[in-house]
């Protein structure tokens, strides 16, 4: 059976996250330009997708981004996936960031949005044409910090 | 409407420093005026904001005649410094605006002959600051690019004309505009 993945949603008032004390550059500037920290996946988050999505979910992987003024994550810099998982990102910036987006595409067009929102995370059932990219920070928001913790589910 | 000038002429010299240009095959000519000022010409072309993941802007739909103009004055003589076999151009006009800009690419794709690209920039009533052309050096291990290092930034003065080769590792982008307006033709040349 073909399972359709259609749930695409924010959900605020969610829990913070630890901030890493050491972050990693990745700067294949072709791909992304950002610093990343692996962590372990939060409980919390798998039970709020598990709830949301109505779906019995395990962890995968998680990791926190930190985006500076100009940086970004490409789209053809996040793999597709086929086993249909969900994706929530969690945002802890300390301040909303002017422009500062995450944005999935099915097939080149974007279908969902999830704006600079601190306190917020969105929630994604991934299908296997899925491709999120996180925006560019513009350099003229001097001192702005985007973090990002991004879990990913599958059932 | 463009003449070539004295810059053009030694075209040995000119091949030279082609091949040996760093990070990758490039040249820049300045002063190239044309006789009839460009945005007379672009003066009924509108411009509309485009927006992707790497790329914020607002640019014009493919100009032909304008194209054909550039392709006649500068595809013989850059088919033979370069040694590509160019004969046509297909460009458009860009507006970069305060917080536009277009990200590392390298416009190669398999599909499309892309031989050389360019980039021609205009007088603008307030000169921006950023919206350079950005070079990188990529390290490649086998086929697979392990590092991008900037290597040259080329400032859009206006009547600089900077041309490149379209490579799987001329990686370039424009840096975001930080004030004033950058205004350009660019495309390519093709076979």
């Amino acid at each position: 059976m073909i399972q359709l993945s259609r749930l695409a949603t924010i959900v605020t008032d969610v829990p913070s996250f630890s901030v890493p004390e050491r972050f990693t550059r990745y700067a294949l500037v072709d791909r992304g330009s950002y610093e990343y920290a692996d962590v372990e996946v939060p409980e919390a988050v798998v039970a709020l997708a598990s709830d949301v999505t109505a779906r019995t979910l395990r962890p995968v992987s998680a990791r926190v981004l930190r985006l500076a003024p100009g940086d970004y994550v490409l789209a053809h810099h996040d793999p597709l996936h086929a086993d249909h998982r969900v994706e929530v990102i969690v945002d802890g910036s300390p301040h909303p960031v002017a422009g500062a987006e995450v944005r999935y595409q099915r097939r080149g067009a974007t279908f969902f949005r999830f704006p600079s929102q601190p306190g917020a995370a969105s929630i994604v059932e991934r299908d296997p044409t899925t491709r999120c990219h996180h925006t560019y920070v513009s350099k003229l928001l001097a001192g702005a910090v985007v973090l990002r913790l991004v879990v990913q589910l599958v059932d | 409407m463009w003449t070539l000038g004295d810059a053009w002429r030694d075209e040995a010299a000119l091949a030279e420093a082609w091949r040996a240009a760093q990070p990758f095959p490039h040249l820049v000519f300045d002063d190239v005026v044309p006789a009839t000022p460009v945005l007379d010409v672009l003066d009924d072309e509108g411009v509309v904001r485009q927006e992707g993941d790497i790329f914020a802007f607002e640019a014009s739909g493919h100009l032909g005649e304008l194209s054909a103009q550039f392709g006649d004055t500068f595809a013989p003589v850059l088919a033979r410094i370069t040694g590509k076999p160019v004969t046509r151009v297909e460009l458009r006009a860009y507006a970069y605006r305060v917080g536009h800009y277009l990200l590392p690419h390298s416009d190669h794709q398999e599909d499309l002959e892309r031989l050389i690209a360019f980039a021609y920039y205009l007088p603008t009533p307030e000169p921006p600051r950023g919206g350079e052309l950005e070079l990188f050096r990529c390290t490649a291990s086998g086929a697979e690019i392990v590092a991008t290092d900037s290597a040259l930034l080329i400032a859009p003065r206006a009547h600089r004309l900077a041309v490149f080769d379209v490579s799987d590792v001329s990686l370039h982008q424009v840096r975001e505009v930080l004030a004033g307006l950058r205004l350009s033709l660019a495309g390519w040349f093709y076979p």
